[in-house]
């Protein structure tokens, strides 16, 4: 019989039209309006070809944005990696309670980032949050840091928040990998004399790498669409220094400036597609599984 | 032997130490929400004189919460309902018939796991299609959005699912949505499941697509609604940890039954590619 009665041609065509309507049309075409004057007030929207790009290079608030989203998704991809993997190997050693603290690692990624970005804004509180009680009483004098009133600071506490969030996805991917090791190997590697280091550089490695790869790209993309973490802790402030890109296309938008606010969001749509074909041709691992 | 576990118990107890940092602010969460106003001007772990659990009732009638929970509620049934079928339906076709076009359909899902969210492009698209604000929208959003990484589970899950049994159904005469409906997707139960899960966990939390889709507040979330609780109410740490502990409720009861799912979900993702 032919396969297109068994497997009818509307099964497939249903989810690609709702994916084709609701999401690659306003991320392909619906960027034009990134080349036009558009803005809530403006009657006739007009062709002003990279007009909005001259204006939005020589904005500061790009540069700042450009930087704060590239400084979040590098240092979390950092810790979240080494910490998944450190904290897996540990949890593959098959102590009793091993379960039980692998549900506690991956606690905090099943809560909204509200709630975690309001639990920062708690824990750094100037006068009253834990941090700064913690630091006064290890005898740091006037522990009143205002942790959110700057730039760094406030950075340092998002991405504390961010690691803290999803530090446990990469304990939970490395872990799985690391489970799918078949013992016999590691067995073989002690009967000829391989250590602790050697086993993990020539048997453990390889075979967790995909795993990490796949960790790594999700952490950076992630990580580089940073947007509500820093809505509840900073807002973008103060003024607009701790904006990331999805806050700054947030913010453009509220002030009416439209066409600014689409050029962005296409920078940075092209900023992430670049990352991750750069990514993926340097983790060739990931790529031969497909 | 001895050694070993020896070292076992030390790595055991330095992990939990670690593993304080996750618990101590959750049990900080909880603690205030049951404080007076007096105790909990800031999150700390002291525990309150005495339970007010009155805290839970003053957030339903002031925070506006039930109404929120149930926009929440609606959204997110929906939404898991749709993309979980659309992906099923689209991932059985793309594994079944292999075709010239299932490179394509690879990329594009690719682009859409890793392209940044249009805002104004979607809401101008929508508010061409004269649904803008609406529930149904965000639920269309959520189903396109969601797809690529549902798709994924789903196609890899039936590739393990022999034909054999989709040819010996179409020798008893069963084809097309028959075929589907009653003999492969009864077999999708556990991708399906984990689908659903976390699916559900997304999109309850999410707090991002809102913000840019729902225009009147009568139609906000629950993460929406907490948000601008914590503006109103910023020095009552009980009320907006009560809040806070209500969202999470579902997506921590979720965890505690169903934690084999989410977490087998996130890893075949990943692991298997």
């Amino acid at each position: 019989m032919h396969l297109k009665k068994i497997y009818p041609t509307y099964f497939m065509i249903i989810p690609l039209i709702v994916f084709t309507i609701f999401f690659l049309i306003p991320s392909t075409i619906g960027y034009l309006y990134a080349f036009t004057d558009w803005n809530p007030y403006v009657e006739k929207i007009k062709f002003v070809g990279v007009e909005n790009f001259v204006e939005i290079f020589q904005n500061k608030s790009l540069t700042t944005a450009f930087v704060n989203t590239v400084v979040i998704a590098v240092v979390k991809t950092v810790f979240v990696t080494v910490i998944g993997v450190g904290i897996a190997l540990l949890l593959n050693r098959g102590f009793r309670t091993n379960k039980m603290l692998r549900t506690v690692y991956f606690m905090p990624a099943i809560f909204s980032a509200l709630i975690v970005g309001l639990i920062f804004s708690g824990l750094f509180d100037t006068q009253n949050g834990v941090i700064n009680q913690v630091l006064g009483a290890i005898g740091v004098k006037d522990a009143q840091i205002e942790w959110l009133g700057s730039r760094w600071p406030a950075l340092t506490v998002v991405n504390a928040a961010e690691i803290w969030r999803s530090a446990g996805y990469g304990v939970v991917i490395t872990l799985a990998a690391l489970q799918s090791i078949p013992a016999d190997y590691l067995e073989a590697a002690k009967m000829d004399g391989a250590n602790g280091w050697q086993r993990f550089r020539h048997i453990i490695l390889p075979m967790i790498m995909p795993a990490v790869n796949v960790n790594i790209l999700f952490s950076l993309i992630y990580g580089l669409k940073m947007f509500d973490l820093i809505l509840i802790l900073t807002g973008g402030g103060p003024g607009h220094e701790t904006e990331s890109f999805g806050t700054l296309i947030l913010s453009e938008m509220s002030r009416d400036r439209y066409s600014q606010s689409v050029s962005i969001n296409l920078i940075f749509s092209i900023m992430l597609v670049i990352v991750a074909i750069l990514f993926q041709k340097y983790s060739k691992k990931w790529e031969a599984k497909e | 032997m001895k050694k070993e576990k020896l070292v076992n118990a030390i790595i055991a107890v330095s992990l939990w130490i670690g593993g304080l940092v996750v618990i101590i602010p959750l049990i900080m969460v909880l603690v205030t929400s049951l404080k007076t106003y007096g105790e909990a001007n800031f999150l700390s772990i002291s525990l309150p004189a005495k339970p007010m659990f009155v805290n839970y009732v003053q957030v339903f009638t002031e925070g506006k919460i039930w109404r929120s929970f149930m926009n929440s509620t609606i959204i997110t049934v929906f939404s898991v309902v749709l993309v979980t079928l659309l992906s099923a339906m689209l991932s059985y076709i793309i594994m079944r018939r292999k075709s010239r076009f299932n490179g394509f359909i690879h990329k594009i899902m690719t682009f859409g796991i890793i392209a940044p969210f249009a805002a104004l492009p979607t809401i101008q698209l929508l508010k061409g299609l004269h649904i803008y604000g609406t529930y149904p929208s965000l639920m269309f959003v959520y189903a396109a959005l969601f797809m690529p990484f549902s798709t994924i589970l789903f196609s890899s899950f039936i590739s393990t699912v022999p034909i054999e049994i989709d040819e010996a159904a179409v020798i008893d005469g069963c084809t097309g949505w028959n075929l589907f409906a009653k003999v492969v997707f009864p077999l999708l139960l556990p991708v399906t499941v984990t689908v659903g899960m976390l699916n559900f966990m997304w999109i309850w939390n999410d707090f991002q697509y809102p913000i840019f889709l729902l225009n009147s507040s009568s139609k906000w979330t629950l993460p929406l609604s907490v948000y601008s609780f914590f503006g109103q109410y910023n020095r009552s740490w009980n009320l907006v940890c009560a809040d806070m502990v209500l969202v999470s409720l579902p997506v921590i009861l979720l965890y505690v039954f169903a934690q084999k799912y989410i977490v087998s979900g996130m890893t075949a993702g990943a692991v298997k590619g």
